[in-house]
């Protein structure tokens, strides 16, 4: 993995919603093929502002993002979408769509302004659903599903436009014990079928628990970057979170405490 | 989307319709009510005339008022993301009635500046509640929708308010009130013919557009990660839904209610996607717009004016949708 050429790649990258106040300070970063990255880091310290930088949904002040080496603001939104996909935090939705007919808007990157989805972006929206699990539940309104099934949703619609790139926030801040199992097997899934997973997460047991490299980060700046063993340390936790925190592997597990 | 909803939306509720049109040529008080019987059409003279020149314009003009609103409200809910919103809560309503008053008042309501002084306003309107729902300092998005909607309709109306008391109270203040009350009598050909060219082409847009509207009903970031362009696309449905309202208000002034109520008997009828919901909002729009305005054209001999009966049983119907709570779903 080591060798492999990163397909996402920042370089420089400044940003701030503000012209005097910086949220990002010059990062620059490497994520690699394949793996699952977790962009760790205290509340407000830029996590969710990064991964918007990442879709390009945000434009940085200064600086470059390459997606396999070619610079994201020369994607067409077409060749974008089908690239990288997004699983907000939580989606307010104010209308009964059934599930099928939610995650059937991921196919929203095939198809023109005015076609509609046929049977072939059913049948795709159809295994998307299968592949979190929720194959049972496809008629069922997704306003009336609980908050783990709904994170799923969210996961099935973006997977549903075939993404290289699934770029997740905070996907399990707010699911109970199950539920957060539920979307770590799932996403472990995915990494195993190639797809490349970043999401953002405030928990170190977490990002212990599911990722391969991890991406510390502390009001607006990389505190270290790297594959779990060398990042996941007391020291560089410790500084993160701005208090004393230690990490430990426990016959295989990691056991983190403050 | 399910076969029964698709069905509905693209065939049944249009022969509805049709058949409505049909059946509401020969509802009226003429030769006495409630109906003229077939026959009178080929026998009568007055008969075919009155059918023709008067209630056929009339008819047309319901059912594309009807289809404008509900379409028109069905595109607004969607985008705003928000099911209490109609045209009338984003001051685009008042905004044509303000605008349309302007033109009667000091343009003697030349019949090209009427349309198109009440489609700025109502675009300005909209524009203007937007704004100031987007600086509005505390509530959710759809709290500061509302409110910023009140506010914005609250200046026009006190505008239009002005322009009464400065009106000639013989000739220009009936033609003023008529816009508060909204109705159809009077209609014509003419009317019909100033619609068509803008209702048309806007309910073309936005039925073509109709699944696209479900993406933009998304978070706008998500909606970016779909490759959507959701400010043009967004922009671009705007302009038909009010460009349509407008246009229908100011041949019909303010109708209440069918922009709201409409879209979400469509809803509970035909689901939440827009695919079979939009069409269904269009069809079931123009349906009540047409029978409404049968009731308010024959039921006294006077008229009932159209916009109170659709206010009365608008806010009926939505009672009665608000009581009955959610539909549960069965898998």
């Amino acid at each position: 993995m080591k060798n492999a050429s990163p397909i996402l790649r920042l370089e420089r990258i400044a940003f701030g919603y503000a012209e005097d106040v910086p949220v990002l300070r010059e990062i620059s970063l490497a994520i690699n093929p394949g793996a699952l990255t977790a962009i760790l880091g205290p509340n407000g310290g830029g996590k969710t502002t990064l991964l918007h930088l990442l879709l390009g949904w945000l434009k940085p002040r200064s600086g470059a993002l390459f997606i396999n080496d070619r610079p994201l603001d020369t994607f067409t939104n077409r060749e974008r979408s089908r690239l990288l996909g997004l699983v907000p935090q939580s989606e307010f939705i104010p209308f009964e769509f059934t599930l099928l007919e939610y995650v059937l808007l991921g196919r929203a990157p095939y198809l023109g302004a005015l076609e509609m989805p046929g049977h072939r972006d059913v049948d795709e929206a159809r295994r998307s659903i299968e592949r979190v699990g929720l194959g049972s539940l496809s008629r069922r309104p997704v306003t009336h599903m609980s908050g783990g099934e709904r994170q799923l949703a969210l996961i099935a619609r973006a997977l549903a436009q075939h993404p290289a790139i699934l770029l997740l926030d905070e996907p399990t801040s707010h699911l109970d014990l199950a539920n957060r199992r539920r979307v770590r097997d799932v996403l472990r899934q995915l990494v195993a079928d190639g797809i490349t997973v970043v999401c953002t997460t405030h928990d170190p047991a977490l990002a212990a628990d599911m990722a391969e490299a991890i991406i510390l980060m502390r009001a607006g700046e990389i505190v270290a970057a790297g594959p779990i063993e060398t990042t996941l340390t007391s020291e560089k936790l410790s500084v993160t979170y701005g208090l004393p925190v230690t990490a430990r592997r426990v016959e295989g597990e990691w056991l983190i405490t403050s | 989307m399910n076969r029964r909803a698709l069905l509905s939306s693209s065939l049944f509720l249009p022969a509805l319709l049709l058949l409505l049109v049909g059946v509401s040529l020969f509802i009226g008080r003429y030769p006495q009510p409630p109906w003229m019987p077939v026959r009178l059409l080929w026998e009568d003279d007055l008969a075919r005339e009155l059918a023709w020149q008067l209630r056929l314009p009339r008819i047309c003009a319901a059912v594309l008022l009807g289809m404008a609103l509900g379409a028109g409200g069905a595109v607004l809910q969607m985008l705003f993301r928000n099911p209490l919103v109609e045209p009338g809560f984003l001051g685009v309503s008042q905004g044509a009635a303000f605008g349309a008053a302007l033109s009667i008042l000091f343009f003697k309501g030349a019949i090209v500046l009427l349309p198109l002084s009440a489609g700025v306003f109502a675009l300005g309107g909209l524009a203007l509640s937007y704004t100031l729902a987007r600086h509005l300092k505390f509530g959710g998005w759809v709290m500061r929708l509302v409110l910023a909607g009140i506010v914005v309709s609250a200046l026009f109306s006190s505008g239009l308010g002005l322009l009464k008391s400065m009106a000639d109270p013989r000739r220009e203040l009936p033609e003023l009130t008529f816009w508060l009350l909204g109705g159809l009598w009077g209609v014509s050909w003419p009317d019909v013919q100033r619609m068509v060219p803008i209702v048309i082409p806007a309910l073309i847009v936005i039925t073509l557009m109709r699944w696209r509207i479900s993406i933009l009903a998304l978070d706008e970031a998500t909606a970016f990660s779909l490759g959507v362009a959701a400010g043009r696309e967004r922009a671009l449905l705007v302009v038909a839904a009010v460009a349509a309202t407008a246009t229908v208000v100011s041949v019909a002034g303010i109708v209440g209610w069918i922009g709201l109520l409409v879209p979400h008997i469509a809803r509970r009828l035909l689901g939440a996607d827009a695919r079979p919901s939009l069409p269904g909002s269009m069809w079931l729009g123009g349906i009540f717009a047409l029978g409404c305005d049968n009731v308010a054209r024959s039921l006294t001999a006077g008229e009932i004016p159209l916009g109170i009966l659709t206010s009365l049983i608008g806010a009926l119907g939505f009672a009665i949708i608000l009581l009955r709570g959610t539909k549960v779903t069965r898998e």
